[in-house]
């Protein structure tokens, strides 16, 4: 049996092959948080007729799209995790019926409280997604760009446009789009823009609500008393997200979601412990950073998300133990570590070009934040392990955890990439790259970009990109 | 006006002042952002002064280097004020202490301590500042940034000393709300322009002489009385993203095409302090004062508009002042103040019904014509509103 699987194309699309059908199908079904199921064969249905059909950008052929499906299958289980994100509109619509509110969330955040409230926490970048899953039915890669740069223009207008692309989705909320219930992010030290986009919802005709859990900058640990404030505002927003939804939320529940997220995030690190323990890792780029953002984000449900990463975790473990490499990297891949904030290059093109990712400091660093204590008050607890979330902390203190990864993912380059719009990234930019160059001596570059979420016209990053891996694997 | 001449030459004075202060044993405690308590670092025996200059490209060119161009000017240029190293001020910092109000602020702190090497104290400031648990968390960081300043001078704040640096900042304040009220009457002897300049000359004047020449100012306005021809130039009230010193590009354009600024909200204007009272004389008063303050676009307000001071404050300055017009001013990427021009605008019309422009700018002077056309119509339009109505008077 062959351990890769081209996909088939066919009118610029990408079909999953039918020879893995029978692998699929025995993964078994998909659980989810309302107690369903989805059975393989119609997992295999919507991944193979009903979202080529709807979603024809998502599966498209066209090499500029960074959200595209990889060229060949690498892991069986990875259908599944890419259904999980296809399948949103639809998982979400149902969630919603059931009477489970979409809240949006900020994206550097863990989600326990969210789920433990049992609502459908959703940040900006699945929100804007989600936003053209619901605009865009369909459409192709451009038509849908365009889809999204009307909403996107439409935000600059009624915002700024000095906003980040978060604001697309804000406008997407604005308009009804995404039929949002609540704004509960928190204001993190990571972004500011979303402080102030949730602020300008305060003349949001549709008059949605707002919340913000306060996330002190300047956080060190003594400070008993930024726990205690944090702890403060999650017992506001679990409050305000009882009152959205009409329920009490238990400590017990929201307990029982630490100890759940606990394992996801153990999980998501078991899978990149065994990526950096092969020579070559075992799948891309992509599919690799689409394993941290389900460890992290669970995309709106925690017990698909569990099911797909602990299959994913035993496909991994046996492609390492069988000395299988990613279908489309290179048999010696740059290992390229990514820093920044929503910085998403088209990973495909980093794999083509000879490179590979190894790690990131955004979702990554969620992933990596110490298990939350699971006795006990739970909103202590969650407070105090919500601070200590790497990316959040103090820039010296964070930029040394990233030499820390560097090292641990024997990274052979930083890109360090910031968007058009983020004052916070791009202030610590220079100051990450440089302890990151002083402690462990490999090159590191600064991106500045406008293209987050943009299918196309998207060469100048490239081009850089391709430009440092060239470089790596001439040194 | 002979005590106006008097302050700018204490001001040309005192980088020396500092200079011999320093080398009699005292110290000197430079701070950026208006929520830094200057009662505190008084109170401890430190000679205060606000940090932060604008309008110098070389300097923001400077600190380009080390912060990005999607930060904001004032930014940069303040990391290029030390990486320039000839500012006095921060020359004769022997301590910086940066409030965690505007996150971009806060990276400053981190930029400059890590490549200049200044010793470095943060105050959180809680951006959920109306909220109870906002307020004892702001307790808290008061209490500890006194223990970290404590820590680095090895000084200790005593109750007696607070209480009458609080004092003193009480009758600064106080004199200074007299002059703003005094310099938009119809025939004043002194201009908005002065008032601003002295309330930056209290960035580094020593506060003792600062109050007395304060109380002086007001005497000899007193004294001159009224003029006898009233400024009747349209009443302009300047909003918005700082303007530092040094930055007068907006203000010239005014004043150059017929305006007359009569009030602001600046945090180096009149915010600076106007609603600042501390009603107990404790650490945790002090607190609360400054929390209670009349808040920065960088923290957000969720309430209502009609119950965020920041908005009712600015109709009620507008009111008493007899503003015609509102030029919002925004600095590129201050997104505090840039993301709320809209909301803003809209407030502003729907209460006063006032022409409103806002100016998006840098410290580069390539837009100076271009300000000059809307800066020009915009005096144009008032003075077309002053028409109608009183046409509509008749």
């Amino acid at each position: 049996m062959p351990d890769i699987y081209p996909m088939v194309v066919k009118n610029d699309l990408l079909y999953y092959p039918q020879e893995i059908k029978e692998q699929f199908l025995a993964t078994g079904p998909l659980p989810l948080r309302d107690g369903t199921t989805v059975s393989p064969e119609e997992i295999w249905e919507f991944m193979t007729d009903e979202g080529p059909r709807k979603f024809p950008f998502v599966f498209t052929s066209n090499p500029n799209s960074p959200q595209r499906l990889p060229y060949y299958v690498d892991l069986i289980s990875g259908l599944k995790l890419n259904y999980l994100v296809i399948s949103r509109r639809f998982r979400v619509e149902k969630l919603r019926q059931q009477g489970k509110p979409l809240i949006y969330v900020q994206g550097g955040q863990t989600l326990e409280p969210y789920y433990a409230a049992d609502v459908v926490p959703l940040r900006p970048g699945d929100m804007t997604t989600l936003a053209c899953y619901y605009v865009a039915e369909g459409l192709n890669l451009r038509n849908k760009d365009w889809k999204k740069a009307d909403i996107h223009e439409e935000g600059n207008r009624v915002v700024a446009y000095e906003t980040c692309r978060q604001v697309t989705c804000h406008t997407a909320i604005r308009n009804g789009v995404v039929p949002v219930s609540l704004l509960a992010p928190y204001t993190r030290t990571r972004c500011s823009d979303v402080t102030f986009l949730v602020e300008s919802h305060r003349s949001n005709p549709l008059k949605t609500e707002s919340l913000l859990v306060d996330y002190p900058p300047n956080y060190e640990r003594h400070k008993s008393w930024a726990v205690d404030y944090v702890a403060a505002g999650i017992r506001r927003l679990i409050a305000k997200l009882d009152e959205v939804t009409g329920r009490t939320t238990t400590d017990e529940e929201f307990r029982a979601q630490i100890r759940a997220h606990n394992r996801i995030r153990g999980l998501t690190r078991e899978i990149v412990e065994l990526f950096r323990s092969a020579a070559v890792p075992p799948t891309g780029s992509a599919m690799f950073y689409g394993i941290l953002a389900m460890g992290k984000d669970c995309d709106a449900d925690p017990v698909a998300a569990e099911h797909v990463l602990a299959q994913m975790r035993d496909e991994v473990r046996e492609r390492v133990a069988r000395s299988q490499s990613g279908a489309e990297l290179a048999a010696r891949p740059v290992r390229v570590f990514k820093c920044g904030s929503c910085f998403d290059p088209n990973l495909h093109k980093l794999d083509s070009a000879g490179g590979v990712l190894v790690g990131a400091d955004d979702r990554w660093s969620y992933v990596w934040m110490p298990d939350v204590h699971e006795e006990g008050d739970p909103y202590g607890n969650y407070a105090r392990g919500t601070l200590l979330e790497p990316y959040d902390l103090p820039t010296e203190e964070r930029a040394r955890w990233v030499v820390d990864q560097v090292k641990q993912s024997r990274a052979d380059g930083l890109i360090f990439g910031y968007q058009w719009g983020c004052n916070f990234q791009s202030a610590v930019a220079r100051l990450v790259c440089d302890i990151v160059q002083k402690e462990s001596d490999i090159p590191c570059m600064t991106i500045f970009s406008d293209a987050l979420g943009r299918g196309e016209s998207v060469e100048q990053t490239d081009n850089r990109i391709e430009a440092f891996v060239e470089m790596l694997s001439c040194a | 006006m002979k005590t106006l001449e008097r302050i700018r030459q204490a001001v040309e004075r005192r980088p020396s002042e500092l200079i011999e202060a320093r080398a009699r044993g005292e110290k000197v405690l430079g701070y950026f952002c208006c929520y830094i308590p200057e009662e505190i670092i008084d109170a401890l025996g430190l000679i205060p002064v606000r940090l932060g200059r604008g309008g110098d490209e070389t300097l923001v060119d400077l600190g380009a280097r080390y912060v990005s161009t999607n930060n904001c000017v004032f930014i940069r240029e303040s990391v290029g004020l030390f990486a320039d190293g000839k500012d006095p001020y921060v020359q004769n910092s022997d301590f910086v202490a940066v409030a965690g109000t505007c996150i971009q602020m806060f990276r400053l702190s981190e930029l400059v301590k890590y490549y200049f090497k200044p010793e470095v104290v943060a105050l959180g400031v809680p951006r959920n500042f109306y909220l109870p648990e906002g307020r004892v968390f702001f307790r808290h960081e008061m209490a500890d940034f006194v223990r970290q300043v404590e820590a680095m001078t090895g000084r200790t704040l005593e109750p007696g000393r607070l209480s009458e640096s609080i004092e003193l900042y009480r009758q600064i304040r106080e004199a200074i709300l007299e002059l703003y009220a005094r310099q938009s009457r119809d025939a004043s002897p002194i201009s908005w322009r002065d008032i601003f300049d002295v309330v930056q000359a209290g960035f580094y004047l020593d506060r003792r002489q600062y109050l007395s020449l304060l109380k002086d100012l007001l005497t000899e306005v007193e004294s001159v009385g009224e003029t006898a021809k009233p400024n009747n130039r349209p009443r302009i009230f300047v909003s918005g993203s700082i303007l530092a010193p040094g930055d007068t590009k907006i203000i010239d354009l005014i004043e150059q095409l017929g305006g007359r600024i009569v009030v602001d909200d600046l945090c180096t204007g009149l915010r600076f302090h106007k609603e600042l009272m501390v009603h107990d004389h404790s650490l945790d008063g002090l607190a609360d004062a400054y929390l209670d303050r009349i808040p920065c676009a960088s923290l957000p307000c969720l309430l209502p508009l009609d119950e965020d001071k920041r908005f009712t404050t600015m109709v009620q300055l507008a009111k008493e002042h007899r503003a015609e017009g509102m030029i919002y001013h925004t600095l590129r990427f201050c997104d505090p103040f840039t993301f709320k021009a809209n909301a803003t605008m809209k407030y502003m019309q729907e209460k006063l019904g006032v022409p409103f422009l806002e100016i998006h700018t840098e410290y580069s002077p390539s837009d100076v014509e271009a300000l000059r056309t809307r800066v020009e119509s915009f005096i144009d339009v008032i003075y077309m509103q002053r028409e109608e109505k009183e046409a509509a008077a008749c």
